[in-house]
């Protein structure tokens, strides 16, 4: 069932077109992510589907409501965390999540929100004593006061270091079990990966692939990644007409070091060792991965996706 | 709901140093200056023991006299001795000691008339202006203990009525005063800064995000802005009659619902500043160009009627010159609440100008 449906919807802001003609659904239950680049219309889809902002056209409809024309309606029913959003200076973590959960008509006790995300020792603190990672999940668990059927979270773990990050991960997860459907957006690959069950890729406004991070990146021409280094440089020639080998590039910043497409990748690997041996290459490294999410991000967008 | 938002807004005022210090400590520190320079113009007070030996009526007489003196303050000590030592230790000016034989008749010699009996009294040296007052005030009661006591009739006796032309002091000129200028200040720094920072914060935006109407937000805000300033005018009140004897010669109903009238106006204005303003910091630069020359100008050090009537005629025109004025003839003067007509219509314009002002500049919602 779906719980969010987004029909073809478009923001602009003057001459930029930040949202262009997207349409998608969220299921029930599932982690949905928005991954991409900064600027590219992520938050503002969120913003327009959590009611904070008006659409140029297109309507988004949250759990059967219009999220423009009833965003009361959609409001009481969804959490939203913000992106790089802080709470009061002065209230402690505790005070925060009471004030918050009196603007709902239904709200979960305080005490057993903070010890969702084991923050219940910190209840009296303020929250400029909490570290990065425990602000974060102190502006998740704040998204949680209403009991809500949908938490979108902006970029829940920018900025955060790779433990904390997956300690956020651990955080989301947990949610998603108590059976909260989730929407994140991220310009992470790896929390994309995984995270979330599905994931729109979007660049400039678009989608430009919808589906789980694994079957995205088995629809790829290449899904392995095979890196070969040499003892000394040779011209990208060498590796051309080899079975099941579709292209070659230099890595960049690194003189022997080659990168190849093959497909069937596995199946291709003995006639790549075979040609290597024949044409005499001076091998010094073989190294075979699958390929990731941001493999399909480049073949997708033809650039890659960094931090 | 707005109970939450009006306590939490409560309790960030006071666990902000900063807006704890412009709301209280600011107008405190002006009384306590100002009235510290006032001080010193009074006649003073000497400290006076009387030591009761005999304690009948007659004796009660003389320290029922010496205790009607405002001038004197009255130490609680039981003996010579320790009056004496008081003395030395500077902690008293003069100790009287009435002794057991004071205003004990003898009949045998004087037919029932108490027989006579010296008073002793001690003084300190180095004080000799504090020992001439109680000098001549003794001699004045004295006799006229004397004189009953041998049944003349008072020939002569002195109406003393002090004509009081209600003489206010500087305090009590400054106390009305320095209540408008913390009011001022409390609304429009205060709710301009809260504002824009929560604005910066993205809290306003977070609050967007939840079923709470906005309004609700800034009328909880606006009731804590209130309740401040009743707390503040408190405490300006207190500080300036406890430590410097200022009066409210007017009532201090009325006093407290001008005030509140005129936070109003300056928590309009601050939310205008809000909405004119990107940063905390630059809300709070904009709204001190505003309130630094309406504190000079509008009365709160000095009375309107001394500037040049150029300036003056201008300067009336000010929200905070109408506030100000009600205030002090509410305290000074004790005007009535029909007195104050011609004020009560420009607080009441500013009201409404200040929230058509505030309602098309200040947006909840980031622009």
């Amino acid at each position: 069932m779906a719980v969010i449906e987004v029909e073809q919807l478009t923001k602009t802001f003057g001459d930029l077109t930040a949202v262009d003609d997207v349409s998608f659904h969220v299921h029930e239950g599932e982690i949905f992510g928005m991954l991409g680049p900064n600027g590219a219309g992520k938050t503002t889809t969120l913003e327009i589907i959590e009611g904070l902002q008006a659409p140029t056209s297109g309507r988004t409809v949250v759990l059967g409501h219009d999220s423009h024309a009833e965003p009361e309606a959609v409001k009481a029913r969804i959490g939203v965390q913000l992106q790089a959003s802080a709470y009061f200076d002065h209230l402690t973590l505790a005070e925060i999540l009471d004030l918050f959960g009196s603007f709902y008509g239904q709200r979960v006790d305080v005490d057993s929100l903070l010890e969702i995300v084991a923050l219940g020792e910190k209840r009296n603190e303020l929250v400029k004593n909490l570290s990065g990672g425990q602000k974060q999940r102190f502006s998740i668990v704040a998204s949680l006061v209403n009991d809500p059927e949908v938490v979108f979270l902006d970029e829940p773990t920018t900025g955060l270091d790779p433990q904390a990050r997956r300690h956020l991960w651990e955080t989301i997860r947990e949610i998603n079990r108590q059976g909260k459907t989730i929407v994140l957006t991220t310009h992470y690959m790896e929390e994309a990966q995984l995270l979330c069950d599905r994931v729109a890729i979007i660049d400039l406004g678009r989608i430009v692939a919808l589906d789980s991070p694994s079957r995205l990146v088995k629809g790829l021409d290449s899904n392995y990644r095979i890196q070969l280094t040499t003892q000394e440089p040779v011209p990208v020639a060498s590796f051309q007409d080899i079975d099941g080998i579709l292209n070659v590039a230099t890595v960049e910043n690194h003189d022997r070091r080659y990168e190849l497409q093959a497909r069937p990748a596995l199946e291709s690997l003995p006639s790549l060792l075979n040609a290597v041996r024949e044409r005499g290459i001076p091998l010094a490294d073989i190294e075979v991965q699958p390929a990731t999410l941001e493999d399909v991000f480049i073949h997708l967008t033809g650039k890659e996706l960094r931090d | 709901m707005i109970g939450k938002i009006f306590v939490a807004a409560f309790r960030m005022l006071f666990r902000d140093r900063l807006s704890l210090f412009w709301t209280l400590l600011f107008p405190v520190m002006f009384i306590v200056i100002f009235g510290l320079f006032n001080l010193g113009g009074g006649p003073g007070s000497a400290r006076l023991a009387v030591i009761d030996q005999a304690d009948n009526d007659l004796s009660q007489r003389l320290v029922d006299g010496l205790r009607g003196i405002e001038y004197f303050n009255f130490a609680d000590l039981a003996s010579e001795d320790a009056a004496r030592e008081a003395i030395q230790a500077g902690d008293l000016a003069a100790a009287v000691v009435v002794p057991a034989s004071f205003g004990v008749g003898d009949p045998a010699s004087s037919g029932g008339r108490p027989s006579p009996t010296e008073l002793t009294v001690y003084y300190d040296r180095s004080s000799p202006t504090q020992y001439q007052i109680v000098q001549s005030v003794l001699n004045q009661i004295v006799g006229e203990i004397n004189l009953s006591a041998m049944g003349v009739p008072q020939l002569l006796t002195l109406n003393e009525e002090a004509v009081q032309s209600r003489q206010f002091s500087f305090i009590d000129f400054l106390l009305p005063g320095i209540m408008g200028m913390g009011l001022m200040f409390n609304g429009l720094v205060g709710i301009a800064v809260d504002i824009t920072r929560y604005r910066e914060q993205r809290i306003l935006k977070r609050i967007r995000a939840t079923p709470l109407p906005p309004r609700t937000f800034v009328l909880g805000q606006v009731l804590a802005y209130l309740v401040v300033v009743v707390l503040q005018a408190t405490l300006i009140i207190l500080v300036a009659k406890l430590l410097f004897g200022a009066n409210v010669y007017g009532s201090l109903v009325l006093l407290y619902a001008l005030a509140l009238l005129g936070t109003l106006i300056f928590l309009n204005i601050g939310f205008a500043i809000a909405g004119a303003s990107r940063t905390p910091n630059g809300a709070s630069g904009l709204a001190n160009v505003i309130a630094f020359p309406m504190m000079f100008l509008s009365g709160t050090f000095f009375p309107t009627a001394s500037l040049p009537p150029t300036i003056g005629a201008v300067v009336q025109y000010l929200p905070l010159t109408p506030v100000m004025d009600a205030m002090r003839a509410v305290s000074l003067n004790a005007e009535p609440l029909a007195a104050l007509g011609s004020q009560l219509l420009l607080i009441g314009a500013w009201i409404v100008v200040s929230f058509a002002l505030a309602a098309s500049t200040f947006r909840f919602r980031e622009t």
